[in-house]
């Protein structure tokens, strides 16, 4: 296996970096407007908020609303709600799709197709409609206004995560299963000592996807919390929204900047795990 | 084959078993206390929740009302939850239905509103309360104190009565040297054509973007336009019986009068802005606050929302037309039909309204109108402190606003939701033009028709 | 090579192991079971029985606060005539049709284009990530400030280049659902970190030899690339079907639906009926019959796949 070789294929010549650059730079006027926008919104006196035309710098510079933000609401409560829930669910939902998907990719057993379409079924029932059903079910357990209707789901894993680790682990050399079995090893060697190992960018990309969901996730904590001290960042958020254009939107812009830098961090820092993580080569002895 | 029957017993005993459970939770749910709390009798500690929507301006009065109605009631806790408008809903339909309800809420603070839930059987009828401790909410205006009371049942005490007006932009207003109109509701020479007039010497660059200006935006649903005109898209006892029925939207000639004003403002005389052009700004406030609007027909919540606004504006009435009503925005306090404790609960809504203490302290805080005549005083001084007009002229165009009200359709009528998309979606069709106003009335009442109830 | 190597190891053991096949078998069951069990346990006791409780319910008049009245199948029957159904089913349809292929392609290409080695990459790509995560508020305003008719920006270039008169965009009853597919160029950050995971797996060797062989980029993209990301491919189109057939938050902010019921999706009907017009047994019939549209069209993409998605390492026969 030559790694070098890598590299010498993917280079592209300069014309070609030029191209790719020209076409990235152009698509950030579409892609990072909403991101300028926001900042901007954030840092203007409400009265400028709607005016037109739009004043691509703010006139003067509000900073005093990121204060006002922290002074009005318990917003740092949100946030430390926020990442002790995402943090859980994110790990739950992670290694029990992984053992899931697993099963489905790598095993055969009698039923398994069936089941199999049950997972992907689970997602195609619109949720508004098991809403309801759900929340007597917790109500039953009484869950509510807690975090455990949210949480304690997460450890029977996704049906969107299990399908894509599924895929992810079709790919995956079946030679090395066969490597432990002649070993001696059992599903569990081959699950823990060769799968996981090499999807590690698989696992990651999963990661995110679950993290940037739970983050931003409105109706689970709308629908199961009632106790503002319990609320995530996403919920926690509504409190600068009102009815009948009484948003304060300079406040709920800034408050949103406070929940979208950690996952803008995470993705920036962690990238290299889920995109540029390792090669599983071709090569098979 | 085997395996087949094998896969379907087992599935068929998982089913089994799910439903099994979750007949239980069905069962129980409806004994499951409210609130935590077992036992709402003697000196026991109880709990009730307050719901409310979401809305900074208030979250401090929230705050300060369950402090101060705590110490008062040291055996009352009462627990606070804050919704979002928009999820309301959402989150009250899968509250009411497992029986764990909020004790004190406003149904007009959802989407759905006041009809739909009374309609529901979710609120309860609190006339016993009010017979047995009239004197303490006496000084609520007994017009606005009869809206919620529907066949002689009152479901809601009210707390604030918001009224209509037009805003406009004083700052348009003296660059085209335009005069002002009137504070005065009986004052006939401000009519629609006198406020058409005005928005063609105001309008000005339409098309360009940066310096364009719209003489005048209705803002109001399409059958609020109507009564603006003496119509309406409904018969008289709908509102009175909160069921739809038949709707009115051919048989009342004014309704056609008053659309085909709108759509001329917009597409004849081009001095309103398209539809179209009002979504994009809406989608993140209200057009006025653009500074490219000069005058604007409204609810009385500009009175707080413009407050932000960097130009000087001003109110003024409605434009007279024989007939004319204008919406009243009348937000009550409720009981859940379902509330384990509707006694506290009760207490807790007479604390809210207390001319000298909730009501008072809300309305300070707010600047929304009250519904207690006593409070009327002081809300003119503090409104006209705020705009700069003169406190006859505040009182002038508010007590106009209450003559010539009636609570607006949305939460007199039930499931009006569902009612306002169907119109909408042809008024959209309308106002761009793409329907005659004719065409859009025959296709409004066909689809009124086939709504299912 | 290892396919090879499989058969003959399979072949060796079903001419001498015959009799070991059958207890592996019990195992490899065992081991399956045991691996699936967290999402079993979760599904009993979580989330199969509100599913099973939708679909009685779909065969009631549940107004939420009564208890629920059984109609057989009047629910099913009623939306026959429902003019609303079929309304928002066609606009659904139309919009998947279109959506579905419109973000596979622009997510893809957007993955191979952030794949490129150029200076500031992570930065791009977590630019590019960015209308994925934050408020929706936000980006429904950036698209329908770009598409407004008068103060748009989209128009106003299209004026002062072309001459020509832009068009209503969402207002247009024609144009509402092209204009929210365009819409949804914003939201591909998802699918396109997919993609990006699934090319960093891409053997080397193979792109070495076709560059040896004089293949073009071009060629070696389709050849080589498209082939070995199948199974991503497949996966993502599912998931984009599944997802657009649930779509409705755009609408509900943009254009409540309209012109003219235009941009009324299906569960935006649906979300109405349940919570608005409270006939939550009447929801419930729309989604399951939206269920089995959708039900029925993975399994086509499925048995479509199964000879056009290439498992490079899957050498069972």
């Amino acid at each position: 296996m030559f790694r070098s070789v890598r590299v010498s294929y993917g280079e592209l010549g300069a014309a070609g970096k030029f191209f790719v650059y020209a076409i990235l730079l152009l698509g950030l006027l579409l892609f990072a407007f909403p991101l300028y926008w926001m900042i901007i919104t954030s840092l203007k006196e409400l009265g400028d908020v709607h005016r037109m035309p739009m004043s691509w710098i703010p006139n003067p510079f509000k900073w005093d609303n990121y204060s006002q933000i922290f002074d009005d609401v318990p917003l740092l409560t949100y946030v430390w709600n926020t990442v002790i829930y995402v943090a859980i669910t994110v790990f739950a939902v992670a290694i029990s799709s992984a053992l899931v998907a697993y099963a489905f990719a790598r095993l055969k057993a009698r039923g398994s197709g069936v089941l199999f379409a049950i997972v992907l079924g689970t997602m195609m029932i619109p949720p508004q409609v098991t809403l309801i059903p759900q929340y007597l079910l917790f109500n039953q357990f009484n869950w509510i206004d807690s975090y455990l209707p949210l949480v304690v789901p997460a450890f029977g894993g996704s049906a969107f995560i299990i399908f894509l680790l599924r895929q992810f682990f079709l790919g995956i050399s079946k030679d090395l299963d066969e490597a432990v079995k002649i070993d001696g090893g059992g599903y569990a060697t081959t699950f823990f000592r060769i799968i996981l190992p090499l999807s590690i960018p698989a696992l990651a990309t999963a990661a995110i996807l679950e993290f940037m969901y739970r983050w931003n996730d409105l109706i689970g904590p709308l629908i199961y919390l009632s106790t503002g001290d319990k609320y995530p960042l996403s919920l926690g958020l509504s409190n600068f929204t009102a009815a009948y254009a009484a948003t304060p939107w300079n406040l709920l812009m800034a408050a949103s900047m406070v929940a979208v830098i950690p996952p803008l961090l995470l993705f920036f820092f962690a990238q290299k795990y889920f995109i540029q993580g390792i090669v599983i080569t071709g090569s098979k002895g | 084959m085997t395996m087949k029957t094998k896969t379907t017993a087992l599935l068929l005993a998982l089913f089994l078993s799910v439903s099994l459970l979750y007949g239980c939770s069905k069962g129980k749910s409806n004994n499951a206390a409210s609130s935590g709390d077992t036992g709402s009798s003697g000196g026991d500690k109880v709990t009730i929740e307050w719901l409310v929507r979401t809305d900074p301006n208030m979250i401090d009065w929230e705050k300060d009302m369950i402090a101060g109605f705590q110490k008062d009631n040291p055996n009352i806790t009462v627990k606070l939850t804050t919704i979002p408008q928009a999820e309301i809903d959402q989150r009250l339909t899968t509250m009411i239905s497992s029986g764990k309800v909020p004790d004190v809420w406003s149904p007009n603070w959802a989407n759905s509103g006041f009809a739909s839930y009374m309609k529901m059987g979710a609120l309860k009828d609190m006339t016993s309360f009010i017979e047995r401790d009239s004197g303490d909410i006496s000084t609520i205006n007994q017009q606005i104190m009869d809206i919620y009371k529907i066949d002689n049942k009152t479901y809601g005490i009210p707390m604030l009565a918001i009224g209509s007006f037009l805003f406009y932009n004083k700052e348009l207003f003296d660059k085209d040297g335009v005069p002002y109109p009137p504070t005065d509701w009986n004052d006939t020479s401000w009519n629609y054509d006198a406020m058409l007039q005005k928005a063609q010497k105001l309008t000005h660059d339409v098309g360009n973007a940066n310096k364009q200006v719209f003489g005048v935006l209705n803002s109001m649903s399409p059958n609020l336009q109507t009564w603006g005109f003496g119509g309406d898209m409904f018969k008289p006892e709908a509102y009175t019986s909160a069921v739809m029925g038949e709707p009115a939207v051919l048989t009342n000639p004014q309704n056609k009068e008053a659309l085909q004003f709108n759509v001329d403002l917009i597409q004849k005389h081009k001095v309103a802005p398209n539809q179209a052009t009002v979504d994009a700004v809406s989608a993140v406030g209200d057009p006025f606050l653009t500074g490219k609007v000069a005058m604007v027909i409204n609810g009385g919540w500009g009175f707080w929302a413009y407050g932000p606004a960097k130009f000087k504006w001003g109110v003024a009435p409605i434009p007279y037309h024989d007939g004319r009503k204008v919406p009243l925005f009348v937000d009550p306090w409720c009981i859940s039909e379902k509330s384990k404790h509707p006694e506290e609960s009760w207490k807790f809504i007479k604390y809210l309204v207390d001319p000298n203490n909730g009501g008072k302290k809300f309305m300070e805080k707010t600047s929304a109108t009250p519904a207690d005549t006593s409070l009327a005083d002081q809300w003119y001084q503090q409104m006209a402190d705020k705009t700069g007009m003169k406190v006859e002229e505040v009182k002038q165009l508010n007590e106009g606003a209450v003559q010539n009200g009636r609570e607006a359709d949305n939460h007199l009528i039930d499931k009006f939701a569902v009612i306002s998309t169907t119109i909408n979606q042809t008024a959209n069709s309308l106002w761009n033009g793409q329907k005659s106003v004719d065409q859009g009335l025959q296709e409004i009442d066909k689809n009124l028709r086939s709504l299912k109830f | 090579m290892s396919a090879v190597n499989a058969t003959e190891l399979r072949a060796e053991s079903a001419a001498k192991l015959k009799k070991r096949r059958n207890p592996e078998r019990a195992r490899e069951e065992r081991a399956f079971w045991m691996f699936i069990s967290p999402w079993v346990i979760g599904f009993i006791l979580f989330s199969g029985g509100p599913i099973l409780a939708s679909l009685v319910l779909s065969f009631a008049d549940y107004n939420v606060i009564d208890p629920p009245k059984f109609i057989g199948l009047g629910n099913f029957s009623g939306l026959f005539d429902d003019r609303l159904f079929y309304k928002s089913l066609s606009v659904t349809a139309y919009y998947v049709v279109l959506v579905v292929p419109f973000t596979m392609i622009s997510s893809l290409l957007l993955a191979v284009l952030l794949n490129q080695k150029v200076r500031g990459q992570p930065l791009f790509r977590t630019l590019y990530y960015t209308p994925s995560i934050i408020s929706g508020v936000a980006v429904a305003y950036l698209w329908s400030w770009l598409l407004n008719p008068e103060f748009g920006v989209v128009n106003s270039l299209l004026g002062q280049w072309f001459g020509i008169r832009g068009p209503g965009w969402f207002t247009d009853a024609h144009l509402v659902i092209p204009s929210m597919v365009l819409m949804q160029l914003t939201a591909i950050g998802g699918t396109m970190v997919i993609f990006l995971a699934s090319l960093q797996s891409l053997p080397s060797d193979l792109y070495e030899s076709a560059a040896m062989d004089g293949a073009s980029r071009m060629r070696q993209f389709f050849r080589i690339t498209v082939p070995l990301i199948s199974p991503v491919i497949l996966f993502n189109s599912i998931i984009g079907i599944i997802s657009s057939f649930q779509a409705f938050t755009q609408s509900y902010v943009i254009t409540k639906g309209g012109p003219d019921w235009n941009s009324y999706f299906y569960v935006y009907y649906l979300f109405d009926t349940a919570f608005f017009h409270f006939r939550m047994g009447y929801a419930s019939a729309l989604a399951w019959v939206m269920f089995v549209i959708v039900f029925l069209l993975t399994l086509l993409s499925l048995v479509l796949s199964r000879k056009l998605v290439y498992y490079e390492y899957d050498s069972r026969g």
